[in-house]
């Protein structure tokens, strides 16, 4: 289980890299917005990302939608970790394609669950 | 003639316009009209007159203030840096706290570890003391690894505080090339005050206010979620 951790903070990236380490996902990188992420995508075989909404050049929810609109890409399982916490921004993201959303400040336990839920619902779905 | 009609009032204007009517006396009446219409407008270019006077004093009132020159080149200027400042800082302390706690949790972890294999090594032949003090290393280290996984969670502030302080400059950013557009309209010359682009984006960054479009916990995203289908 390879994972890529996107967000312009390098404080909650180390904080999400040390959770999935401790939820045994220790095959980690990181890119600090959509810009960075999509090259690093498209080659290095990724098969979970978690992503910030609000970053420089390009935000998450224009990276949720460059992921579902690549056919290479677009069947990459995707959690939004985020501030943002308005009704019609969870929409939009939902929209966008996103499997999971979880707003900051947030606990290990959430984490923990939404991936767990991701990957049952990904399996039902299989 | 009756005296100038200009300044009577306009309600005994308004009387004399009726007797005159009443009377038939058009030309009497003609020029009562003339002199409410005048009256009034007169009035109102006055006003304009006073306004631009009030206008203009004031403006060169704010050319000779020292004070707003100075808010517009060094004041805004500086709070923007020391908000910067504070971002910079609150960054390099949650790195360092990090960074400690990054170093402690694999020995943390690796104590657990030796105390439980030394504990099986030695058996039912471990002395009480010693199977007391391994079981003591074992709890201990189980709490001091469940603590710094709360120092790590903590550090999540820099994350929130620093989007907040951000937006913050921004916004002093965009009043600050105001009061320099503002002192160069007022003939003093204004140098400096980088244009900061107002900002476009889709988000809105950490809810630090009460708002009912705002949901404040994950319950709340993830019953919306659910009504989406999620």
């Amino acid at each position: 289980m390879k994972i890529l951790v996107v967000d312009d903070f390098s404080t909650m990236r180390r904080i999400i890299r040390n959770l999935l380490r401790d939820l045994g996902f220790s095959n980690t990188d990181e890119a600090d917005d959509g810009s960075t992420a999509l090259p690093m995508l498209r080659t290095g075989k990724y098969d979970f990302l978690i992503t910030d909404w609000n970053m420089p050049i390009m935000e998450g929810i224009d990276l949720v939608r460059a992921i579902r609109a690549d056919a290479d890409l677009r069947e990459l399982p995707i959690l939004m970790v985020t501030a943002e916490a308005r009704r019609e921004q969870i929409v939009a993201a939902a929209e966008a394609g996103v499997n999971g959303y979880i707003v900051k400040p947030f606990t290990a336990q959430t984490l923990e669950q939404k991936i767990q839920k991701i990957f049952e619902r990904l399996g039902a779905a299989a | 003639m009756a005296q100038p009609a200009i300044q009577m009032d306009s309600l005994a204007l308004a009387r004399r316009l009726v007797d005159a009517i009443e009377s038939g006396d058009s030309n009497h009446a003609d020029h009562l009209i003339k002199a409410l219409h005048d009256g009034r407008f007169d009035a109102l270019y006055q006003e304009i007159g006073k306004l631009t006077r009030d206008v203009h004093d004031t403006f060169a009132g704010l050319a000779g203030d020292e004070r707003l020159v100075a808010l517009a080149q060094r004041h805004m200027p500086d709070a923007r840096a020391r908000l910067n400042y504070v971002v910079e800082k609150t960054e390099e302390a949650a790195d360092r706290t990090l960074t400690a706690v990054e170093n402690m949790l694999p020995k943390a972890d690796r104590l657990v570890q030796e105390a439980l294999a030394l504990r099986a090594t030695l058996g039912a032949t471990a002395a009480p003391q010693v199977a007391g003090f391994l079981d003591l290393v074992q709890a201990d280290s189980q709490e001091m690894r469940t603590s710094l996984s709360e120092v790590l969670m903590a550090q999540e502030y820099q994350d929130l505080t620093g989007q907040v302080i951000k937006r913050t400059i921004d916004l002093v950013g965009q009043v600050e090339e105001k009061l320099v557009e503002l002192v160069a309209a007022c003939g003093v010359v204004a140098s400096g005050g980088a244009a900061l682009p107002v900002s476009t984006a889709s988000s809105h960054g950490p809810a630090v206010r009460e708002d009912e479009n705002v949901v404040s916990r994950q319950a709340d995203v993830d019953e919306l979620l659910a009504n989406l289908g999620f």
